[in-house]
């Protein structure tokens, strides 16, 4: 599970591919910037997403941030356990702290994804 | 003033509008008055106004005239109470959050709901969040409302959902309370059903069996509930009502004119992110110290703008705290012992009136504060007739049910004597002999 074989977006989201389900969470960078996170809503199993649609809104004490999805597909599974312990993302941004695992739609196209040096750069830029 | 501000006329105080914007017309309106005269005036218009000092007054339906004391009024007037607005920041004006964080606790312990918010403009806008929240929570876009509800309420919730393409179902009443049977053959792809609880009438819902209802159909319960009733009635917790709201006028509020009114909501803790309006809680500063926050402000406009949960960023501050005040002066056993004697003297004046030739109880089953007569002419003329005597006998029922425009709703208080109930009994046999009524 090692950080060099994510993909990220602009927007801060992480994407692994594993076959043709993708595991998406918050970057370490990104929970940084929030804060404690106290809530998060988890979308519904067996909803069509477009790339671009909002996936979800995790909330900090003062904030809301919405984390948009990178692909198109359609949602698998939420993490359950960030409802009981939503500051997950926080402490294991890229493990634990999963947000939800999304079905790729046949022919999905990643290239257009950042490689984490990409994103790294991107941040401090 | 002008002076102040560096101006020489009112003219070149607006002389930043547009000429063509700005009328050089008189204003049809009289001259300015000095204080005294002004006093003058608006007492003459005061002493116009009839209130429930000066008449005997049955007018219930949402708003009721109970004894408020003085303390109530005294407390509210304090300067700090009085001249403040609504809190914005989070943790500002800690005597004000911790008023407010009182009264949300007084309508969880009388609701049974884990939390309430910090109070509404009145039960009626609260009935219509009620809805959009159970919209939100299920998803689906059809709301049901009792027709036994009252119909002021019924109509806001109208209002509030007419540019949304929410359908609005009314269920119909049948003996005075929500018919069962009709209520199933709408429940399907429904949001929530709606009820009075006591009804409009007075009258106690099968609330029990409704929730069950709704519960089967996956739709959830709002129960709006007056809150004196609660002294002796099952809170909305216990029939599994998802949401309860009401109308806190009677609780520390005069009638007024009907205004201003008290909205309270609460609700249980899986639906809290849902739910509108300002929250208080109490946590601890860094020293360890208690103190009191604005919380969950992520549901809010000025967090999540057009996606919140709504639009509402105040609430009815001043008079939740009278609403507390008058509370926790009653205590638990004042509060069932009013409860108790308002119950007593509205059965004994049920009883009084139906002695009367022509006057029937029109529904036959229990009822709280107020309840029903049939006439054996149109309410309006009773009333009129009525009027002449001192006596304000009720609200008659036609004005909103075509059906019941011989029907006439009572609603009696602690404040009413014996003789008032005898006046009321009295004035009715007198009006409505022979000759009573043109």
């Amino acid at each position: 599970m090692s950080e060099k074989d994510l993909k990220f977006t602009e927007t801060h989201e992480w994407l692994r591919v594993e076959g043709d389900v993708a595991t998406i969470g918050l970057s370490d960078y990104a929970q940084g910037e929030l804060g404690d996170i106290v809530f998060v809503e988890l979308p519904e199993p067996g909803t069509a997403l477009s790339s671009g649609d909002v996936l979800t809104t995790v909330e900090s004490v003062k904030s809301v941030s919405e984390l948009y999805s990178p692909i198109d597909g359609e949602i698998v599974e939420g993490n359950a356990a960030l409802e009981d312990d939503p500051a997950v993302i926080n402490s294991d941004p890229y493990g634990d702290g999963w947000i939800a695992k999304i079905k790729l739609a046949e022919g999905t196209d990643l290239s257009g994804l950042m490689t984490t040096e990409q994103y790294e750069a991107h941040v401090k830029g | 003033m002008l002076r102040a501000v560096g101006v020489s006329s009112m003219d070149e105080l607006f002389a930043t509008v547009p000429a063509e914007l700005r009328t050089d017309a008189e204003l049809d309106i009289p001259g300015p008055l000095s204080e005294a005269e002004l006093a003058r005036h608006m007492r003459r218009l005061a002493s116009m106004n009839r209130t429930t000092d000066d008449v005997v007054s049955f007018l219930g339906g949402g708003v009721y005239d109970h004894s408020v004391p003085a303390v109530v009024r005294h407390v509210m007037g304090m300067p700090q109470f009085y001249t403040a607005y609504t809190p914005y920041q989070a943790e500002a004006s800690q005597g004000t959050l911790q008023s407010i964080y009182e009264f949300q606790s007084l309508v969880c312990r009388l609701t049974g709901l884990d939390v309430a918010n910090a109070s509404m403009y009145d039960g009626a806008s609260a009935a219509a969040e009620a809805c959009l929240m159970a919209v939100g929570i299920t998803r689906r876009r059809k709301i049901l409302v009792a027709r036994s509800a009252n119909p002021a309420v019924r109509a806001v919730v109208s209002t509030y959902l007419e540019a949304s393409d929410i359908d609005i179902v009314e269920v119909p009443f049948e003996g005075g309370v929500t018919d069962v049977a009709e209520l199933e053959r709408h429940l399907e792809g429904a949001a929530v059903l709606v009820v009075q609880h006591p009804n409009f009438f007075g009258l106690l819902e099968p609330v029990f069996e409704l929730s069950k209802k709704c519960a089967d159909a996956g739709a959830l319960l709002v129960s709006s509930v007056d809150p004196l009733s609660l002294a002796l009635l099952k809170p909305p917790s216990e029939y599994g009502a998802a949401i309860a709201v009401g109308e806190g006028q009677a609780i520390g509020s005069p009638v007024g004119y009907g205004g201003p009114l008290l909205g309270f909501m609460a609700t249980g803790r899986k639906h809290v992110r849902r739910m509108p309006g300002r929250i208080i809680g109490a946590t601890t500063d860094t020293e360890g110290r208690r103190g009191f926050v604005m919380t969950l402000q992520t549901r809010e406009q000025h967090i999540r703008r057009e996606k919140a949960t709504s639009n509402i960023c105040t609430n009815q501050g001043l008079v939740a705290l009278g609403a507390a005040v008058h509370l926790s002066l009653l205590g638990r056993k004042g509060f069932r012992e009013l409860a108790e004697q308002v119950t007593s003297k509205a059965h004994y004046a049920a009883d009084a009136v139906s002695e009367v030739p022509g006057v029937e109880l029109r529904f036959d089953r229990p009822f709280f504060r107020e309840f029903v007569v049939d006439l054996p002419v149109s309410a309006h003329k009773v009333k009129d007739g009525l009027r002449k005597a001192g006596i304000w006998p009720g609200i008659s029922c036609g004005c909103w049910y075509d059906d019941m425009k011989e029907s006439l709703l009572i609603s009696v208080s602690e404040k009413h004597t014996r003789e008032d109930i005898e006046s009321l009994a009295s004035g009715l046999e007198a009006v409505l002999s022979p000759g009573g009524v043109e």
